[in-house]
């Protein structure tokens, strides 16, 4: 930990003054949300922006509201408490509010904000370290670096940082849609397309472009889903493995929308192939869940770069993938 | 004989004299000191494991404006220091050993300032062959990182072994005939584990504020377990005598044996003679994680002979702990050596301890001391000989726990030995064996002994004009209660209430010599010689009283603040009456003292070489019975409950009893489950409380607590420790617990899900 880093403070009170400013202060502004994420990294000396825009004074972007034409519409700035206690919330989407639920600790969902765990920056044993810790062996390919140090064999030329943010995976399950905006206007994208799988710029925020809220459509009420989380302590740690299933039942069990999506296990959350092929249409049973479970398995590229045993981490994914099933098939009866 | 229902003041509630003060956050800490001119200091640390330094340029830096010093070895006194072995100077010189370790300081006028000027200090390396593991660290043609490690200066007795190769210090003990026990044994057990580095992880970091007083003075604002031990380095590293400098240490946040060392101190000071200016050095968490100090990772192999009935005849132990690049206090080997035959009578033994060097940050103190990675292997053992014998592994325990009157195997005849007690007590609380536990749950148990006391301290009472107390003890109070404890034996042995006893801690200047507080010493050793100075006042208060009645001392009682005749109980007079009279008052103010070292006896040659001590004063003993949760298909490990029986002679303070066990297991299961410190090529992989995970509150169980009445005849009012044998039971109980319940045995620590799913056959071969 160093002494935080000089800066400029900014608090601008609407999107058309944030969006100016990101236009010209470019890639020397980070944006400032529940600042959990932001102030340690910058006390770490991963960040040095000339420019801290907070958010905070931005109206709407505090917006959590539901309706039956729109579905629920979650700004950037809502807090995870809030989220985690949003009644209307818990009652239409309790994946999300359970998934929301996991991240860090009472005390950090207080201040974090759902714009920040969706831009959570990948994290891995090489990146998150001091700069003098960095400077004792050759940088990696996320800080400059030829290779990513934590790549099989060390040398892959693409960043395998992992991306552990809880809530993505349960809003990627429910198709949550996200906004962008920037100076030259606003567009909006599917959330699984947001991320890009390159841990070195794990997102698709170009520059200049906040990121101002998600919209979870209204067609999405009336799914079952699950959150699984794996961390080693019972609290505080990210996700080492999680796994969240979305999954909608018609007449007699059968299955009639499948999406299951993984974190933790990759730098970017994995939409798992071939699950809605596999159960659409279908009632769940044993081989056919287990079948499921392989996928997710295969689909988990999980690198030593954080806690747990790659190959464990695997099995969970496995495992959770198939509890996560069990759980739901159960509700469904 | 326990006398606890007689006491006024021991064995009762009485509220922590600091609780109002940290839970209001006016406790003040050595991070909380800011001094005018005061200036900040840095320190530039090694990148390399193992190198040559060519050359230190510090010029550029000098220069920096706003630089008021920068110091290397070449500017120190080329003095070393360490508990047993003096093998580090301030500064690295000629050589770095370690990445992390310290090469110069700066000190500046803020501390961005200090940091900049570090990344103009320019450094030269020679790159060496460095070496990270113990094992290969002693084998022939290793690279060495001591070359003239015979040459250093020791205080303990050498083995041959001893200072030699990588090997600094190293202990033997022997008993009996080993090869005849093997051969009287129907089974042998032979076994190895290892154990990771564990951090202490006390939430505030190493801090000093120096300065240089207005006498000329050193003067010395610190967080730290021995304050006394602090003063007598410092002089010795800088030249100074021991009056010119004064320690004042303020109220720690946690030390755990971690802050029974000194870090920055001497850099400070040393900053702060050359500056005439104030100086702070706070370390970081990061370089809290790579250049303070860790439990010693090791390996123990262990051989067992036994008995078909289960008696347990030879035991043939080799602990090899890596100190990491310096051996600040590889004392924590020697304890080791002791707790490694378990609370058990074996008859023959022998066991090897050696503390070896390694590239990598330094093994120090923790709490436990040794004995947490020893009891691992020894308990782990003890129920894998249960499991293949078919006998119940309490019943085990039972038939070969030591009990009073018998000898360890290092030849010291034990007094006060409730082991059996506390494994009896807590079979009954767990259930064991009754069926009573939950279907999903299982129970594992662990017991184990430490040595408890010794080494010199002193206290001094003062009796005060208006009949209260001022008690001044060398020793620390590292937030385990030690000032609360210390005021009530004070307060029992004078017959006043606990809140006229004033104690004052630390302070060089107005405490006497204390070693430290370490080994379960505080409320044992500290508290016997604060009760002595206590019998001591109370014999002048008596003699005081006698004459006021014109009676003689026999006929005095004393009680509630109070002096009365015993033939005439009406006849009373208070203390501040007794006390009072100021300037005339017969035969002067009243001082109570006492100086002791309950450590006098030397070990048998015969028996133990090298020892780091003489005998202890008593030994500890805790049985703990887990109750866990496994899930068999993620091998995730939960503890819901635990059952903690401990004997620690008389319960002092019933409260801070239960706070230091809480702290206790709740190491003991960050040991056994989450933690360890990661290396890659001699760097730390994790240096965060984020990555090294000790347990939270969430992680904790439900505890159990309770005690074997006993009364330590050498402790005060009977009473003896209990701060490192609460931790030492938890990894070996948790390990036993996971293999009844799943049939896997993880001999290395932490327990991880990973290593049980192995176990069990369910990852994948290509995956792993």
């Amino acid at each position: 930990m160093i002494p935080l880093p000089k800066f400029r403070y900014v608090e601008p009170t609407t999107l058309a003054e944030a969006a100016a400013i990101l236009a010209a202060e470019g890639e020397d502004c980070q944006i400032l949300g529940g600042g959990t994420d932001l102030v340690p990294s910058m006390r770490q000396g991963i960040f040095a922006p000339k420019t801290v825009l907070s958010l905070q004074a931005i109206d709407g972007l505090g917006r959590l509201e539901w309706s039956e034409s729109d579905g629920l519409s979650i700004g950037a700035g809502v807090t995870l408490r809030r989220l985690e206690t949003d009644a209307t919330l818990r009652k239409l989407f309790p994946m999300l509010a359970q998934a929301v639920s996991e991240v860090a600790s009472p005390s950090i969902r207080h201040m974090a904000t759902l714009g920040g765990n969706l831009c959570l920056d990948t994290r891995c044993y090489y990146y998150n370290q001091s700069e003098d810790w960095k400077a004792c062996s050759d940088l990696c390919l996320k800080v400059g670096g030829e290779f990513c140090k934590a790549s099989p064999g060390g040398k892959a030329k693409k960043c395998f940082a992992v991306f552990s943010a809880d809530v993505v995976p349960a809003l990627i399950a429910l198709k949550a849609q996200v906004t962008l905006v920037a100076k030259e206007g606003e567009r909006t994208l599917d959330l699984a397309a947001f991320y890009s799988g390159d841990g070195a710029r794990p997102n698709a925020l170009k520059p200049g472009e906040i990121l101002t809220g998600v919209v979870v459509p209204a067609d999405r009420v009336g799914i079952k889903g699950s959150y699984l989380k794996y961390r080693i302590r019972q609290t505080i740690d990210y996700p080492i493995a999680g796994v969240a299933l979305a999954l909608r039942f018609g007449a007699s069990g059968v299955v009639s929308e499948a999406r299951l999506v993984l974190g933790g296990v990759a730098s970017k959350p994995v939409l798992v192939k071939g699950i809605a092929e596999l159960l659409e249409g279908q009632t769940l049973d044993r081989a056919r869940i287990e079948r499921a479970a392989q996928l997710a398995r295969k689909a988990a590229i999980p690198q030593a770069n954080t806690a747990g045993q790659r190959a464990h981490r695997k099995q969970m994914i496995h495992e959770f993938t198939t509890r996560a099933f069990e759980d739901l098939a159960r509700e469904a009866r | 004989m326990n006398k606890l229902n007689e006491y006024a003041v021991i064995g009762k509630k009485t509220t922590k004299t600091d609780a109002v003060a940290k839970v209001t956050g006016g406790a003040r800490f050595a991070t909380d000191i800011y001094l005018p001119n005061m200036l900040w200091a840095k320190v530039l640390r090694s990148p390399v494991p193992h190198a040559r330094i060519l050359r230190i340029d510090t010029e550029k830096a000098k220069k920096l404006d706003g630089v008021k010093a920068v110091l290397t070895a070449a500017d120190v006194p080329e003095a070393r220091y360490g508990a047993l072995v003096l093998d580090m100077g301030m500064f690295a010189r000629g050589k770095v050993r370690y990445i992390g370790e310290a090469v110069a300081a700066v000190a500046a006028v803020n501390e961005e300032i200090a940091l900049a000027a570090l990344k103009l200090i320019e450094v030269a390396y020679e790159p060496l062959p460095a070496v990270f593991d113990p094992l290969e660290a002693i084998k022939p043609g290793a690279p060495i990182l001591h070359e003239d490690l015979k040459s250093y200066k020791t205080l303990f007795e050498r083995t041959d072994k001893a200072m030699t190769g990588n090997v600094n210090y190293q202990a033997e003990i022997t008993s009996g005939d080993l090869e005849a026990g093997f051969a009287q044994s129907d089974y042998i057990f032979e076994d190895s584990y290892e154990v990771p580095k564990q951090h202490p992880s006390y939430m505030e970091p190493n801090s000093t504020v120096a300065l240089v007083d207005s006498d000329g003075r050193l003067v010395i604002h610190n967080t730290t377990q021995r304050p006394h031990i602090n003063q007598a380095i410092l002089s010795s590293l800088l030249g100074i005598p021991i009056a010119k400098i004064r320690v004042v240490p303020c109220h720690v946040g946690g030390g755990f044996g971690g802050k029974n060392r000194t870090l920055t101190e001497p850099t400070a000071a040393a900053l702060a003679l050359k500056t005439r200016q104030p100086v702070r050095l706070t370390f970081s968490h990061e370089e809290e994680f790579t250049s303070a100090t860790t439990r010693h990772s090791g390996v123990m192999v262990m051989k067992t002979g036994v008995k078909k009935d289960g008696t347990l005849v030879a035991s043939d132990v080799k602990l090899y702990y890596d100190c990491g690049a310096y051996a600040p206090t590889p004392n924590a080997v020697w304890l080791g050596a002791i707790s490694s035959s378990g609370a058990y009578r074996i008859p023959h033994c022998r066991v090897e301890a050696y503390s070896i060097y390694t590239n990598k940050m330094m093994g120090g103190a923790f709490r436990g001391y040794g004995a947490p990675q020893s009891n691992f292997a020894r308990e782990s053992q003890m129920d894998r000989i249960a499991r293949e014998l078919k006998i119940d592994p309490i019943e085990l325990r039972l038939k070969n726990c030591l009990v009073e009157g018998d000898s360890l195997h290092t030849g010291q005849k034990l007094h006060s030995v409730k082991v059996k007690e506390t494994l009896l007590k807590a079979r009954e609380l767990s259930g064991w064996g009754k069926g009573r536990v939950p279907a999903n749950r299982t129970l594992g148990v662990a017991c184990g002994i430490f040595a408890c006391g010794g080494f010199a301290t002193s206290g001094i009472v003062r009796l005060n004009m208006d009949g209260t107390a001022t008690v001044a003890t060398g020793a620390m109070d590292m937030g385990q209660g030690l000032r609360t404890v210390m005021g009530q034996i004070a307060a029992e042995e004078l017959g006043m209430a606990a809140e006229d006893v004033t104690v004052i801690i630390g302070d060089t200047d107005s405490t006497p010599f204390d070693v430290g507080i370490f080994g379960d010493r505080g409320t044992h050793t500290a508290g016997m010689a604060v009760q002595m100075a206590a019998q001591d006042a109370r014999k002048q208060l008596v003699e005081q009283a006698a004459f006021a009645f014109k009676t003689t001392p026999n006929n005095i009682v004393l009680g509630g603040g109070k002096a009365r005749l015993a033939s005439d109980p009406d006849k009373v007079l208070d203390y501040k009456d007794l006390l009072g009279g100021g300037q005339y008052k017969k035969g002067g103010p009243i001082i109570g003292k006492a100086s002791i070292n309950l450590t006098e006896t030397a070990f048998d040659p015969a028996i133990v070489r090298g020892a780091a001590s003489r005998m202890f004063s008593t030994y500890t003993f805790a049985t703990h019975i887990v109750e866990i949760e496994v899930d068999p298909k993620t091998g995730v490990v939960r503890v819901p409950k635990t059952y903690a029986v401990h004997d620690c002679g008389t319960v002092v303070n019933p409260d801070g009893l239960r706070g230091q066990i809480i702290g206790g297991l709740a190491t003991g299961l960050g040991y056994a489950l989450y933690e360890g410190v990661a290396f890659e090529n001699g760097q730390v992989q994790n240096p965060s409380f984020l990555e090294c995970r000790p347990p939270t509150a969430v992680d904790m169980p439900e505890i159990v607590f309770d005690t074997v009445e006993e009364f330590d005849e050498k402790g005060p009012f009977g009473a003896k420790g209990v701060g490192n044998v609460s931790v030492i039971n938890m990894a070996p109980a948790i390990a036993n617990a996971v293999e009844t319940a799943t049939g896997v045995r993880v001999t290395s620590l932490p327990i991880t899900p990973g290593k049980i799913v192995q176990g069990l056959g369910q990852l994948a071969k290509e995956e792993a």
